[in-house]
């Protein structure tokens, strides 16, 4: 098998020049990185590779026949493609269909599909999440099932793109043993920011940096990563949205159970807990999207008696899904749609808005439509729109997930802008290099709502 | 998936007996007709023990449009005989449409006109995927008007733009769609694996003629 491009040169209709003029042969075994900023054309560079997308010009040759005119029944079997988002992979009410459905068009012997799904489920321990809605499942869990689908099928090149998104500590490390124990005999061609997971066993390096591919080494700062608690909540706080025995279940299993919390204001908190353990379950309720029992007030007001729209001015959600995010057809339009709603008009001026634009390199695809940016840049123009609207609360789900190293770091001074305007946030994240600058930590776990103490560390990480 | 067990008729002889006697009925004038077929249907549906609230709920929707044809032909036509028979017509399709429609699952019905019509696969699994996506729609509905929500605007079901919203996103997903069901070795045309099969007897081919003969003899002559 052999997997090349040439002269690949790849452009979005209407949108300046984003890969020119590369020539590039990928080894047979053995894992390659490609990094790069976000909208880089990492992504794209994967789908070119998939045949889901085909090049303005050049080529890209599995064998040397071009991959999107091989019939996608047997180009899946070469060439596996684990797509950034994997809430759109699924088409199916659940993954037992999903799975049926994989295993008929690769043409599998109708008496063995039974037997086959039962063997990717017990590998994968997806038992529990295999007949359930997909609608309910999170996207950790989506995710866990969405790798062992593409494993299953087996290929000699395996192109993930963030195949870290979502999942947990645990799914993490099974994750790096999977990629360590599968590069020996498959390609595996992976996108991503995230270089650490990869330091110890990735092969070779790649950059997507103006327009080209560059091989480069990355340099690791020895900072081990932080899993211990660094700072503890002072004794008073001030605070605006509280709950009181707060629980909430799926499907009968209970989520959380009584739990009591002040948030705090002018503070950014984490929320921590394993996949499934109901960490998006409970900023949907505290958005007033899913039921439970207890009690949640805003200034002393019940939930109960404010009106969705009332509510949700005061306590803002960033979607997991940043597409969820987006209500109008430009970027533009979204941040200044942003600005009229905004509890800082004084703060956030059009200079303001247009520094940020700069310094998250948005300014080329403002114009765009948010729906056709990359991953990355949708959680930027998401965070930038929060951040604009500056609501007292603001709840984020996975925003950090999919953000280059600069940007996440640009996040941070965002973030730490809003607590000084008197925001309190919690943010739901799985990476935990950025533990330092959290001012508490909550985590999820054995259905318990906990805030950990000074030291401690988390559950999901220690067992 | 529901089971096909006796005495149900093949998916596919009952979306031909569906088609034939609506179509015969299209152009006969006979009230008692109408009623023995309605009542046929409804008795067919009851050896299916398809729930009473289920049926209950089909005639209750049908009745509407019934009332509204009736109403027409009295007001336009001054002719009770016309407008018992448009009404009662809107009655009998409804009860054919519902003896597909209620007695076999959705995947069955397409799965089986596949088999023995060819139906094509794109159009079967094209049309299971969007019926899948309903649930997705009605999330997505709420999470639009939250996301209107934060921007302290209010995206009410009059307004224009949460449609405007919800099409632009549905296009969006249309085309993930169709990327994950090639991702996962989906193409049109190309053989894959059958998992559903099921056989017509020489019986419910022989019942089916029967049945068009006699509703088109008592029609017609």
């Amino acid at each position: 098998m052999d997997l090349e491009i040439q002269n690949l040169t790849f452009t979005y209709p209407t949108q300046p020049l984003l890969l020119e003029n590369i020539t590039y042969r990928f080894p047979s075994t053995g894992l390659t990185v490609i990094a790069g900023q976000n909208g880089s054309g990492k992504s794209t560079l994967l789908q070119l590779l998939a045949g889901i997308l085909a090049p303005s010009s050049g080529k890209v040759q599995l064998n040397h026949q071009d991959v999107s005119l091989i019939v996608p029944a047997a180009r899946v079997q070469h060439l596996a493609y684990l797509p950034q988002n994997t809430r759109h992979f699924f088409t199916f009410k659940t993954g037992r269909e999903q799975l049926s459905f994989m295993l008929e068009n690769l043409q599998t012997p109708s008496d063995q599909i039974p037997k086959i799904i039962h063997q990717i489920v017990a590998e994968n321990s997806l038992e529990y999440l295999v007949d359930q809605p997909i609608t309910t499942l999170s996207g950790g869990e989506l995710q866990q099932m969405a790798l062992a689908m593409i494993f299953s099928l087996d290929p000699e090149y395996l192109l993930l793109d963030e195949p870290f998104a979502n999942l947990d500590h645990d799914h993490q490390l099974q994750l790096i043993h999977m990629l360590k124990s599968k590069k020996n005999n498959t390609a595996i061609i992976v996108a991503d920011h995230q270089l650490q997971y990869y330091q110890d066993f990735a092969d070779s390096w790649l950059n997507v940096t103006v327009h080209k591919l560059q091989s480069f080494n990355p340099s690791f700062q020895n900072s081990p990563t932080v899993s211990r608690v660094t700072a503890g909540l002072p004794v008073s706080i001030s605070s605006r949205l509280q709950w009181q025995k707060l629980t909430f279940s799926q499907a009968g299993r209970p989520l959380v159970v009584e739990s009591t919390f002040q948030l705090p204001q002018r503070m950014v908190g984490l929320l921590a807990g394993k996949n499934g353990s109901g960490k998006s379950t409970l900023l949907n309720v505290l958005t007033k999207q899913y039921p439970y029992s207890g009690q949640i007030t805003f200034d002393q007001q019940n939930e109960q008696r404010i009106s969705i729209r009332k509510w949700i001015q005061h306590i803002t959600l960033g979607f997991q899904n940043s597409e969820d995010q987006f209500i109008k057809t430009t970027v533009r339009e979204e941040l200044q749609s942003a600005q009229q709603a905004s509890y800082h008009p004084n703060f956030w001026t059009n200079l303001q808005i247009s520094s940020w634009v700069q310094k998250f390199n948005l300014q080329s695809i403002i114009d765009e439509s948010p729906y056709f940016i990359s991953g990355g840049q949708q959680k930027k123009v998401q965070l930038l729109i929060l951040a604009i609207i500056s609501s007292p609360v603001i709840l984020l789900d996975e925003i950090l997930t999919g953000l280059d190293h600069a940007s996440v770091a640009l996040a941070w001074d965002l973030i730490e802008m809003l607590t000084q305007l008197g925001c309190g946030i919690l943010i739901i994240d799985h990476q935990f290099q950025s533990f330092k600058h959290y001012d508490y930590v909550l985590e999820i776990h054995d259905s318990h709502l906990q805030l950990l103490p000074k030291g401690e560390s988390l559950n999901e990480i220690d067992h | 998936m529901k089971l096909t067990t006796n005495p149900r008729l093949n998916p596919t002889i009952a979306v031909l007996l569906m088609l034939i006697l609506g179509l015969i009925l299209t152009f006969t004038a006979k009230i008692w007709l109408n009623i023995i077929v309605f009542v046929g249907c409804l008795l067919y549906l009851l050896a299916c023990r398809v729930s009473f609230k289920k049926m209950g709920i089909a005639l209750l929707i049908a009745f509407p449009f019934a009332l509204g044809s009736w109403l027409s032909f009295i007001s336009f036509s001054h002719s009770y005989t016309r407008a018992w028979l448009y009404a009662t017509r809107i009655y009998t399709y409804f009860s054919l449409g519902a003896l597909v429609t209620l007695c076999y699952s959705l995947k069955t019905v397409l799965l089986s006109l596949h088999q023995h019509f060819r139906l094509s696969n794109t159009f079967v699994y094209g049309i299971l995927t969007a019926v899948g996506m309903i649930q997705n729609v009605k999330a997505q509905i709420k999470k639009i008007r939250i996301a209107a929500n934060m921007h302290n605007q209010t995206l009410n079901w009059w307004n224009p733009m949460l449609y405007l919203k919800i099409i632009v996103s549905c296009l969006n997903w249309s085309d993930n769609l169709a990327v994950a069901m090639t991702l996962q070795g989906f193409s049109n045309d190309y053989p894959r694996t059958e998992t559903y099969h099921d056989s017509i007897s020489i019986f419910q081919w022989g019942l089916l003629i029967l049945l068009a003969l006699v509703c088109g003899g008592l029609a017609f002559f």
